[in-house]
Formats: structure tokens, sequence, C-alpha cells
């Protein structure tokens, strides 16, 4: 087994783990931890690509996922502080007066 | 490309106990603090592929902003660990186990070949040149070629900022809705 694939294995697997989780979980607050998960097992495929290839470029891109994931945490959270200050809950399953 | 090292496994094992840690935990405090060691020895595997910059970039935003502001987060409101049984979640279990599954076996089945030639093709011994890895090819390409996307991410960083000031700010009118119903 080489370098490159025991990394991309556990990039892969963390995506995975972050896809059952955010699909299992009640907790918003899990599902986005889950979220945070899956953005970071693509980090971790990008960087091992970019010392495979030698170049700088999928480096960049990881900037740029850190940057968007650091945005949509700062957002999610103070959203879900704003739900739970009116609802007292922040279980998924409370907020479904959107599903019709 | 080099064999693994035995460093780089253990670092491989920890993250990924962390991160079915994070997903099976009940109690959301373990769960936030799982996260946070997943970020950080994926940081540390980041030094161990010779990308430094990368992997500081993760410890210090990653783990030290963003999970820190999930433990705090967590801490804040107080929750309670979650009921293992909730009757009518066990479709719901079953469909996420098996997406979870299903990706990952199929992502394996057609990435894991082409590795192998990636394998097949190599003939870089291992080890980044300086200038391919640090700071300042990063941020050559970030100001030329990525210049776009750059500058829409400060958009977007300045949009969450103003999104985060009016959500804490307001205080939404209590909800008496199916909520209140469904709590009886």
């Amino acid at each position: 087994m080489s370098e490159l694939t025991l990394i991309v294995g556990l990039g892969l697997c963390l995506f995975s783990i972050g896809i059952v989780g955010f699909v299992t979980r009640r907790s918003g607050l899990i599902a986005l931890m889950s979220l945070e998960l899956m953005l970071n097992g693509v980090n971790i495929c990008l960087v091992a690509f970019a010392r495979h290839h030698n170049s700088p470029e999928p480096s960049a891109l990881v900037m740029l996922i850190v940057l968007v994931a650091a945005a949509e945490a700062a957002l999610a959270l103070a959203l879900f502080v704003a739900l739970f200050r009116q609802s007292g809950s922040v279980d998924l399953d409370d907020y479904r007066m959107l599903k019709g | 490309m080099a064999a693994p090292s035995v460093f780089q496994m253990i670092l491989c094992v920890l993250a990924l106990t962390c991160a079915l840690l994070v997903v099976l935990q009940r109690n959301p405090v373990i769960s936030a603090i799982s996260l946070l060691g997943t970020l950080f020895t994926t940081g540390l595997l980041y030094f161990t592929l010779e990308a430094y910059f990368v992997g500081a970039v993760q410890i210090l935003v990653y783990a030290g902003a963003i999970s820190v502001l999930f433990v705090f987060i967590v801490m804040l409101l107080d929750l309670k660990p979650t009921r293992v049984r909730v009757p009518g979640r066990a479709p719901t279990i079953v469909l996420g186990v098996t997406a979870g599954a299903s990706f990952f076996v199929l992502c394996a089945l057609s990435v894991l070949p082409v590795l192998k030639t990636f394998g097949l093709l190599d003939t870089m011994s291992g080890g980044l040149g300086e200038a391919a890895e640090g700071p300042l090819a990063i941020s050559v390409l970030l100001l030329s070629k990525y210049m776009l996307p750059f500058q829409v991410t400060a958009l977007l960083l300045l949009a969450s900022i103003m999104g985060v000031v009016v959500l804490g700010k307001r205080t939404l009118p209590p909800r008496v809705s199916s909520f209140e119903k469904r709590k009886d």
C-alpha cells in the first residue's frame, strides 16, 4: 500500500462517516460537525494529490475550502443559537414546517 | 510514492477513531471535542506530507477557531445527551448507513485502480520542493489564477459576518405552532 492510497482512503472514510452522521443524527449541531468532517475528507484528498503531483494548485483550493467552511460554521451556529432561543431545541426533527 | 510511515498510520487510526466518535457519541460535548481531535490529527498528517503551510492553517483555523467555536456553542446551549431510541427513526438510520457505505464502496472501486496506475507512472521519490508547497506558490496562485474565487470568498465572509450580527441581535418572536403541540 502506498502513502497516496492510505491518505486518499482516509479522506474517503471521513467523507463516508460524515454522510452517515449527517443523515442519521437528529441534532443540528452534530449534523454540522458531520458536514465539517466531509469537508475535511475532501481537504485530505486534495493535500495528498498536491504532494503526489508536486503542484500548489490543490493547496490553493484547500485554502478556499477552509474559508468557506469557516463562514458556513459561523453562520450556521448563529442560526442554531437563534433557533434555540426561540423554541429551546436544535433537533432537526422539530423544524419540519417546510416539509408541507 | 513511498510506503506510509508508522507515524502516518497511527495518525490515520486516530483521525478515524475521533471521526467515529463524532457520529456515535450521544453527548454533544464529546462529539465536539472528538471533532477537534480529528481536525488536529489531520493537521499533523499534513505535516508528515510536507505540506507545512496547509498544516499550520488547518491547526490554526480549523482546530483553533472552528472546533473551539463548536465546543463553545455546545456548552452555551447546554444540550442534553440525545435519547438512544426514538420511534420512527429506524428507516432513516438504515438509509444513512446504506448511503455512506455505498458511497464508500463506489468511490473506492472507482478511485483505487486509478491510484495504482498513478503509482506506475510515478517517478517522484517523495518530498515536495519548497517552491511547490510553500506560502509563496499558494499565494501567487490565489492572486493570479484563482483571483475571482478568492474575491468571492472575501464577499462570502463579509456576508456571513453581517448575517451573524443580524441573527445575534434580533430576538425572534416565540413560535406557537406545531412544535408546541408535538411536545405535549
